[in-house]
């Protein structure tokens, strides 16, 4: 009788309706990323005659220009 | 329906205990490692340093992108490196999470994304086993991170092998390192991701058996 009652205790916790309610509360809204901030871009002196900077906007979500050398999602 | 192995069984029950955590706490894992954020940034990775977890041996960090998303309902992903010796931090799979803070999909990277070390497909279940234990210390997103990588085991075994395939097949004309380090060659497997979806169908049949009994919970 033990054995069962635990059963149904258990049973109870994990059921479908838990499993639901569980996943409903951590949908929670993510907040909006905002663009880098401009203050926070790099400022680059090029010297005459030095090469131009490759481009690296960090996204690795789309293909990057030719030019690009950096692993966008590296540690 | 699939037959639940208890691994996977151990894990799911894990990963559910850890859900009704965030959930009492109404979070989820993307908010609870953004912490006191004020703005969410793009392309900036939270932590910076990384979110280390399992004696170290893992980390990942959370990110999202400016214009562009791996999956159309993507808010952004995670990326999990593993330790593979010497402090050489591998790539072992990326986590596309939608503006609710849940899992999309599991997607594998070509090399010249994450750079690094290659992953063998070989050394990921030796990599969790050795995992499985040292994780229970770990904040909440770290276990959560750790419990999903065992939960969804099989299926990131799988994406590893597909991984290579394509590999394989994008490097019939070319050498391997062209094909690993092809800009147009962005993701090399993806694997849709549902997690009341799985826990529904892993543990409701549970119900109904004795084993259930002896899960611990």
């Amino acid at each position: 009788m033990k054995r069962k009652q635990s059963r149904i205790i258990v049973g109870t916790a994990i059921g479908a309706a838990a499993i639901a309610v569980a996943i409903d509360h951590t949908r929670q809204r993510l907040p909006e990323p905002e663009k880098q901030l401009a203050s926070q871009q790099a400022v680059i002196i090029i010297d005459e005659g030095e090469e131009l900077p490759v481009e690296n906007n960090g996204d690795c979500g789309k293909p990057p220009s030719p030019g690009r050398k950096k692993a966008p999602c590296s540690l | 329906m699939d037959k639940t192995t208890d691994h996977e069984t151990y894990w799911t029950l894990r990963l559910f205990v850890i859900l009704q955590e965030m959930a009492a706490q109404r979070t989820n894992a993307v908010l609870e490692l953004l912490g006191n954020v004020g703005h969410l940034e793009a392309e900036h990775s939270y932590p910076e340093t990384s979110l280390f977890f399992a004696a170290n041996r893992w980390r990942a960090f959370y990110h999202c992108h400016e214009s562009t998303s791996l999956h159309p309902d993507e808010h952004g992903h995670f990326h999990i490196f593993t330790d593979t010796g010497n402090r050489q931090w591998a790539h072992v799979a990326g986590l596309s999470i939608d503006n609710m803070g849940q899992p999309l999909q599991w997607f594998m990277v070509n090399r010249w994304v994450t750079d690094g070390p290659w992953l063998e497909q070989d050394k990921f279940p030796v990599q969790l086993n050795d995992a499985a234990h040292d994780y229970k210390e770990d904040s909440l997103v770290g276990r959560w991170l750790l419990v999903l990588l065992q939960v969804y085991r099989e299926t990131l075994s799988g994406l590893l092998v597909k991984r290579d395939e394509q590999l394989q097949l994008f490097s019939k004309e070319r050498s391997r390192v062209e094909t690993l380090d092809d800009r147009d060659i962005y993701t090399l497997a993806t694997h849709p991701t549902d997690l009341q979806s799985m826990l529904e169908n892993r543990l409701a049949p549970l119900l109904n058996e004795e084993k259930l009994l002896c899960t611990g919970i």
